[in-house]
């Protein structure tokens, strides 16, 4: 009995002494990390290749990203816990992730003076190499730029056909033409703005009875979310935008839309609140900041789950009491195109070396009715590689990983459980959260 | 029909003599805050009983705002009992603060609103391991202008750079954003062993006088020229090895202080080559196309832009009488920045006459993405140099640049996302050129 006593007391020693373990590596990581000063990737990769140090900095950072690979490498993992294991694997991601970058800059260091290309990575020494990390830096996951390709020309063709079916239901089978011209009708757009702010509150409102649909019981609890104009917006500010009370000086979470102009497209009110509020990102934070999220994902930013979860959910309009006619299905697909046509010019810019007119011409055959921002999405793939992959990239790979969790749990999957299990892991990296299967 | 105009004679020798002893200039006040305009939005989200003072965004670490206790959400209602409702009084207000001014402020917090009083700190100064960096001032008139002086750890006499900024009215004492194309430039410059040397316009940064908007053209001219002599004078400087940088109407005022007081060379960038009016017409297309008009809007922006400014520039012509004669001369006319005299003295400027004059080397740059200046004036310049010292004028292309140095990839991108990052094919072609001429 005694022995048994003092089993357990060492087994239950043990367990803390390897849980201090884990955390304290953790710790020592994120304290370390922030005191190298180590800038963020950011969007823009001519940015980003200015601000590279010199070859004896990058060196420091090797050793640092060595230094805890040796220390997470030395625990004993045979008596992690899950939640352990978990936190183990997501710093594991976070040193692989270090590593590859730091060599990748010591070698663009020391093979001297390089040009940047200003039209994309196709160019440059090691190009190929450089797009697929930002790509993997950005969204989270590792994908191939011919897999991007590929998706986005699917995802092009998909919706063109759902565009077809609606322009047909609406009589302009044949019209394309014409049916761009309707589209333009001033009927689609608001000009008043607090008549605007009372149709978001009306989505609202529907969205809310709607949430037990896809979200379990608890959801309804979402705090409220205020709805203004985008102060300042110009005519190429994006339809709208989600500032967390954290990132705004109003007191409250806040959902700002594109008013520029006086007008606002009535089509995109679905699917924009849908992105940008309940239950997008402002549900998704209010998941997140609910669950202690696990401290090392502050350090970090996981462009893939966030933009990849709002858009997700934009397929759910149905479900949350939205998408009640074709206009406001054909809203979503509009947009939808756009970020699908993103994918196949980013690849084509960076991967294949397609040059501007050529993705000016892809866009004008494939994206109807948005040539004013053809330009100036042109310029965003070219400028920011992978963050305009961020979307569509983080929603498939949510499918993704929902079908692995449907295929394992059969009759017993419960899509509100998945939803909540997704979101309380916190902004994780997709390849972190698809390896973990949401357990 | 040309209007010559007696204040062409310059006035240079009208102003009183300039103090070469270290002159003391008060620093301005760091106030550190981060404003937002209150509107009704912003009061109905917030529950705000009324439409005053301003929202507090946030303040700067070690700024006054943040020790005077201002916080993020903070409505700040007054200074020294002028009110304060929107940002633009607020900037106003703060910039006549001096460091270790006493001031009293109110702000609304929670409902309640608190009357305090606190002591201004300085703003905060450029400092930098391995170069030097000297606050000074330049006497001009009865007026001290804040001089910053940046010098490599060298001794001896060192060639030196003085940089003319554009006609705007902007400090170039920016320690909070040494990421600026103009301190990017400079600072790099000093790190391969030049002094440089800038000046704020009256009523910016530290300077005293002002408003700044209302100095006219040759006044404006005199504070450089004041300004060069006092640096050909500093004993660390070697007088015959000075250079001037003009970006921008810096480039008209190069070769204009060049001729009282000569210097070894000038660099011309993004600037003027030609008359007044004949430039305006090129850039107006330029400006046309940036702004993605079709071919057709662009010659009915170019046309109309041209009989509106003719008589204002040329004649100096009220803007209301021209108004009054043609009313769609108003989204044309306005606040151009600077006032009236400006612009006429600037039109009387006869540039190729002091290109052709100037008898030192000179490199005219262009950037591919600049649709401020146009490439056919600065060839014109290097040509004009050369028909009476061959040689010495050199034209240079800078692709991938835009009007403020920055990386752009066309004049639309530029004139739509307003880059930020400076582009380093700047630095190395002035440093190229420099070496070239044995600076």
């Amino acid at each position: 009995m005694k022995k048994l006593r003092f089993i357990l007391v060492f087994n239950l020693l043990s367990f803390m002494v390897n849980a201090q373990s884990v955390s304290t590596v953790i710790d020592g990581f994120i304290k370390d990390y922030q005191a190298m000063d180590i800038a963020w990737m950011g969007y823009d990769y001519r940015e980003y290749f200015q601000v590279i140090p010199a070859v004896a900095v990058i060196d420091q950072r090797l050793d640092f990203v060595e230094k805890y690979e040796t220390k997470l490498k030395a625990l004993d993992r045979k008596k992690w816990t899950p939640a352990e294991n978990q936190r183990a694997v997501l710093l594991q991601y976070y040193l692989d992730l270090h590593r590859q970058r730091f060599t990748m800059e010591k070698q663009f260091k020391t093979a001297g003076d390089q040009e940047i290309p200003a039209d994309g990575f196709f160019k440059m020494a090691n190009g190929n190499a450089w797009y697929r990390f930002f790509i993997l830096a950005a969204n989270g996951i590792d994908i191939s730029p011919e897999e991007i390709f590929r998706y986005g020309q699917s995802e092009v063709d998909k919706i063109h056909s759902k565009m077809a079916e609606i322009q047909k239901r609406l009589g302009f089978e044949k019209d394309s033409a014409g049916f761009q011209n309707y589209l333009r009708n001033a009927s689609f757009f608001l000009t008043n703005r607090d008549t605007i702010v009372a149709r978001y509150e009306k989505i609202e409102a529907r969205v809310r009875t709607h949430l037990v649909n896809m979200f379990e019981p608890g959801s309804v609890k979402v705090p409220e979310i205020a709805c203004m104009t985008w102060p300042d917006a110009g005519p190429y500010t994006p339809p709208a935008r989600y500032l967390s009370a954290a990132d705004n000086a109003y007191g409250k979470a806040v959902f700002q839309f594109n008013f520029y102009g006086e007008r606002h497209n009535t089509r995109a009110m679905d699917w924009i609140f849908m992105h940008e509020a309940i239950p997008g990102h402002h549900f998704q934070r209010w998941m997140i900041n609910s669950s202690n999220p696990e401290p090392l994902t502050d350090m970090f930013f996981e462009g893939g789950i966030l933009e990849g979860w709002a858009t997700y959910v934009e397929y759910f309009g149905e479900e949350m009491g939205l998408y009640r006619d074709d206009l406001a299905w054909l809203g979503k697909w509009e947009w939808d195109l756009v970020r699908s046509a993103r994918l196949v010019i980013s690849a084509g810019i960076h991967h294949y070396g397609w040059t501007k007119a050529q993705a000016l011409d892809y866009w004008k055959k494939n994206v109807p009715g948005q040539d004013d921002i053809a330009d100036r999405e042109i310029t965003r793939c070219t400028n920011w590689p992978a963050q305009v992959l961020t979307y569509k990239i983080g929603a498939k790979t949510i499918f993704e990983i929902r079908d692995e969790w449907e295929k394992r749990e059969g009759r017993q999957f419960d899509v509100k459980k998945f939803h909540s299990r997704l979101l309380t892991r916190g902004d994780l990296p997709l390849a972190v959260l698809k390896g973990l299967g949401v357990q | 029909m040309i209007n010559y105009r007696i204040y062409f004679i310059p006035i240079f020798l009208l102003f009183a003599h300039i103090s070469l002893s270290a002159q003391h200039l008060a620093r301005r006040a760091f106030f550190g805050v981060r404003m937002e305009n209150i509107t009704d939005e912003t009061a109905r989200i917030m529950n705000l009983p009324a439409v005053k003072g301003v929202l507090v965004q946030g303040t700067v670490p070690g700024s006054t705002a943040e020790a005077a206790g201002l916080e993020r959400g903070d409505i700040w209602l007054t200074v020294n009992d002028i009110a304060i409702n929107n940002v633009a009084t607020g900037v106003e207000t703060l910039k006549k603060m001096r460091e270790g001014d006493k001031f009293s402020y109110s702000y609304q917090r929670n409902g309640n609103v608190f009357t305090k009083s606190a002591v201004a700190k300085p703003f905060p100064r450029e400092k930098y391991a391995d170069i030097d960096v000297t606050y000074d001032a330049v006497k001009v008139d009865s007026l001290l202008l804040r001089t910053i002086i940046t010098r490599p750890k060298k001794q001896g006499k060192l060639p030196a750079i003085m940089f003319i900024q554009g006609v705007g009215c902007y400090s170039l004492d920016t320690p909070l954003d040494t990421n600026s194309s103009e301190l990017q430039l400079l600072n790099n410059l000093t790190r391969s062993g030049y002094v440089t040397f800038r000046m704020d316009k009256p009523g910016m940064g530290d300077s005293q006088g002002g408003p700044c908007h209302d100095m006219d053209f040759q006044e404006e001219a005199n504070t450089y020229l004041q300004a060069l002599r006092q640096l050909k004078q500093l004993d660390y400087v070697d007088p015959d090895r000075i250079f001037i940088i003009g970006h921008s109407m810096g480039g008209v005022f190069a070769p204009l202080v060049a001729k009282e007081t000569p210097v070894k060379g000038i660099v011309a960038y993004g600037t003027i080559g030609v008359n007044f009016m004949e430039y305006f017409l090129n850039s107006r297309r330029d400006i046309a196309e940036a702004n993605e008009m079709t071919p057709a809007e662009a010659d009915d922006y170019v046309k109309l832009a041209c009989e509106c400014y003719l008589p204002y520039f040329a004649d100096g012509e009220p803007q209301e009488e021209i108004l009054a004669k043609k009313p769609q001369c108003s989204e044309h006319l306005g606040d151009l920045g600077r006032g009236t005299p400006f612009w006429n003295q600037l039109y009387d400027q006869n540039l190729p006459g002091l290109w052709s004059a100037y008898n030192g080397r000179v490199l005219a740059i262009h950037g591919s993405a600049d649709y401020i200046s146009t490439r056919e004036e600065h060839e014109y310049i290097a040509a004009t140099v050369n028909k009476n010292h061959p040689g010495n004028g050199v034209f240079a292309e800078l692709d991938g640049c835009d009007h403020g140095m920055h990386i752009a990839t066309s004049p639309q991108q530029a004139n739509r996302e307003h880059p930020t990052t400076f582009n380093p094919l700047v630095l190395k072609t002035i440093q190229n050129w420099l070496l070239q001429n044995k600076a």
